[in-house]
């Protein structure tokens, strides 16, 4: 209501200023109009950046070729949007984009998009908005694309001493009614429905985590685990959450490595965790868009050194990652774990 | 039923929330709870985003982005800049505009053509100021049944706001347009990602153009017009769908012939019929460009799943707009369309911008309700029950809402 009244009335006050100036006349320069005149040149350029939205496509025959033709235009939203169309539908819309707006595709090529589209969005995919099935709705496969949002807000604990203490309690609260079932009272991954789950859930004390990490699981919730969103619960409480989650984890001494060790580290790096972890260690590698859950991405966390010696020892079971022990030997488990350490960005919250 | 979120104009419809609970609970290890059928299975997860300069809107695509206005926001007359719809068509947005080299171009039939500056117009030519709505055309296309692809928007494709600008009638005269104009063209700053696709021009018959109203628009609701609604510039034209209001606008030109391109010899068209419906069976003939929007009315409270008490009044709130002739009156009935009640209307802001109205209801007794709202316009026009066309466009029928008392 207030601000619907000070627009109303920031609008007449414009109005009044502006009228005055008429056809031939300069640049209204009364007192009231003149500095924001000089705003106006101050701020001559005008931007903004649009939010990007990774591709999030169900993986069926035609994929590739949708990706190439159809994404570069619009992003795949302008499909997941629509209701459940069949064939003939879909048909239609992909000839109406080559006869239309000039979509490039051959016969084949046009085979396979619509055989994609009907399999992700026609009567029968299994995505959102399939008709009233409940009975039976596969929740083993629920872990749908669409429940995940590219555009994550950033959760961000408070800065001032007093009301992050205040964060910190109240998340302390929260965690132990929401998620220390799974995480155990202390966040050690511990909790009595934890020890049912394939893959175990998180020791929270064990590594740590970016803001924008913790605010994509605590958004999103975490492909291939038991872990859901919870963006359903209040942004204070988020915060909240993100604050105390932040406190569970102790800080490591931070040893100083060699640049001759972490560049041995990272040779050993490129051989054998590339493929799925990426070059740079952000999780996108060769492989990964097929793993569920995805690989780490180390430089939106950073496990503790024990922790990762544990991993690369042991593997993770109910993940993708495999044990190394028999591989790499130890030594060299240990370059790795210091090199994964250095990967960690926490100078960037924003993770552009 | 729809389960509140926490997040504000959030909803999960019940399969959604069974999906969240289900793995909350511990995934794969429980099963479905209820297996009762989704009362409305069309309407899906509305996922809020934040884009540059807006508040949290249901996101419907994000590049080129379409952006929804949460129904909440309906409750004051002027829709904030922040929370006002977003639709664009082409893949190129324009996302940096430099004002030391922005200009707006008239030329064509014209004996001066014309490269303005905001500044120049700002300062050259008289400034108005009037409210209008502006509706997108496919508003509420996914209320259509059968449906129809294209943007899936609710009732949020529509916002009111006060433009402040320059005439456009002033800059054609100042331009000289020549005598055997016919059509007034117009193009903004967006482009198309591959040049085989056609750019986003519209056009207006030259006396529309010319018609006093019809404006280039600077600021809306007192500010500078949001990057994703325009800025610098918006052709604002009262009382039309949206898909005339060409955003970023940059270049006006005077034709000595009909207009011709592909937005609306090919797109955005009615069946000819006088209220702009057919049959999906037996689709229309003829068909013609989109135009003046249609009487229409809608429930702003109670929202859709809204829960009243039996214990206390409730005012449901709502708003009215057409094309200009201005509304008459509203009526609401509670008991499926047998008796009417009139609503008590807000004062007009204009013949462009909606009129809001109120209707306070007493409960009778707890249970379910439909309420059905209807509007009457100056011109004698009255809205009708069913509406269907193949583009999804100008749904103004007679709009439902049900209500649980409690």
């Amino acid at each position: 209501m207030k601000r619907s009244f000070n627009a109303v009335v920031f609008g007449l006050a414009i109005f009044q200023v502006s009228v005055g100036c008429c056809e031939g006349g300069e640049l209204a320069s009364s007192g009231t109009n003149a500095p924001a005149s000089e705003a106006r040149q101050l701020n001559r350029v005008r931007s903004i950046t649009l939010p990007h939205f990774e591709p999030d496509l169900p993986v069926a025959p035609g994929r590739d070729e949708y990706m190439v033709v159809c994404v570069s235009c619009h992003s795949p939203r302008y499909v997941t949007m629509q209701p459940l169309f069949p064939q003939r539908q879909w048909e239609e819309t992909v000839d109406k984009m080559v006869k239309v707006y000039g979509a490039q595709m051959d016969q084949e090529q046009r085979q396979s998009i619509i055989g994609y589209l009907v399999a992700i969005h026609g009567p029968n995919s299994t995505t959102e908005g399939s008709p009233a099935r409940d009975e039976d709705y596969d929740f083993a496969s629920a872990a749908k694309p669409l429940q995940r949002s590219e555009t994550t807000p950033l959760i961000k604990p408070a800065t001032d001493a007093t009301t992050h203490a205040n964060e910190v309690n109240r998340g302390a609260d929260l965690f132990k009614q929401d998620c220390a079932a799974c995480h155990g009272t202390a966040g050690r991954g511990d909790g009595l429905i934890g020890q049912v789950l394939l893959r175990k859930p998180k020791n929270l004390a064990s590594t740590r985590f970016s803001p924008q990490l913790l605010s994509q699981v605590l958004w999103n919730g975490k492909r291939g685990t038991a872990m859901p969103s919870w963006r359903t619960l209040p942004q204070g409480d988020l915060t909240a959450l993100a604050a105390y989650v932040e406190t569970l984890h102790l800080p490591s001494k931070g040893d100083q490595i060699s640049p001759e060790a972490l560049q041995h580290g990272n040779q050993i790096f490129l051989q054998n965790c590339a493929p799925c972890h990426g070059v740079s260690g952000d999780g996108k590698g060769a492989a990964a868009a097929t793993l569920m859950p995805e690989p780490a991405n180390f430089k939106l966390k950073q496990p503790d050194f024990d922790y990762i010696l544990q991993v690369l020892s042991d593997g993770i079971p109910g993940t993708a990652m495999p044990a190394w022990k028999n591989q790499i030997s130890e030594s060299d488990r240990r370059a790795l774990a210091d090199f994964l350490r250095s990967l960690f960005e926490s100078a960037n919250p924003y993770g552009h | 039923m729809k389960a509140k979120t926490g997040i504000p104009g959030t909803t999960l419809n019940r399969r959604e929330f069974m999906r969240v609970l289900g793995v909350a609970g511990g995934g794969t290890l429980m099963a479905p709870l209820v297996t009762t059928a989704d009362p409305n299975p069309k309407r899906t997860l509305e996922q809020l985003v934040r884009f540059p300069e807006k508040t949290d809107l249901i996101l419907r695509t994000d590049r080129p982005p379409q952006l929804e206005t949460p129904l909440h926001y309906f409750r004051e007359d002027l829709t904030p800049n922040d929370a006002f719809y977003v639709r664009w068509h082409l893949e190129g947005i324009p996302t940096s505009v430099d004002l030391g080299a922005f200009r707006l171009q008239i030329s064509g039939h014209v004996e001066r053509p014309l490269s303005l500056s905001v500044a120049e117009l700002r300062g050259q030519f008289e400034a108005v100021s009037l409210i209008a709505v502006n509706q997108c055309s496919g508003n509420s296309r996914s209320f259509f049944e059968p449906r129809v692809p294209g943007g899936q928007w609710e009732n949020g494709a529509m916002g009111n706001a006060r433009w402040t600008g320059v005439r456009l009638r002033d800059l054609l005269d100042r331009a000289g347009a020549k005598a055997g104009a016919i059509d007034v063209g117009f193009s903004g700053l967006d482009r198309a990602a591959i040049a085989a696709t056609p750019n986003f021009a519209k056009a207006l018959a030259v006396d529309h153009a010319r018609d006093g109203d019809v404006m280039v628009a600077y600021e809306m609701n007192g500010a500078d017009l949001p990057m994703l609604n325009g800025f610098p510039l918006r052709l604002v034209v009262p009382g039309w769908y949206a898909t005339y209001w060409v955003k970023a606008l940059s270049q006006i030109q005077v034709l000595p012939e009909k207009f011709h391109g592909f937005w609306i010899d090919k797109a955005y068209r009615i069946p000819t019929s006088p209220d702009a419906s057919e049959s999906s069976e037996h689709l229309a003939a003829e068909t013609t460009p989109i135009n003046r929007m249609s009487l229409r009315s809608l429930f702003v409270r109670p929202e859709p799943g809204e829960q009243l008490s039996s214990k206390a009044p409730f005012e449901m709130q709502g708003l009215a707009f057409d094309s200009g002739s201005g509304i008459q009156r509203v009526e609401v009935s509670t008991d499926k369309g047998r008796t009417w009640l009139a609503a008590q209307l807000d004062p007009e802001l204009g013949k462009y911008s909606w009129r809001r109205w109120r209707l306070r209801w007493n409960p009778p007794a707890s249970g379910r309700y439909q309420f059905q709202v209807r509007a009457f316009n100056r011109a004698g026009q009255h809205q009708s029950t069913s509406l269907w066309n193949r583009g999804g466009y100008m749904r103004n029928v007679i709009e439902q809402t049900e209500v649980e008392v409690l």
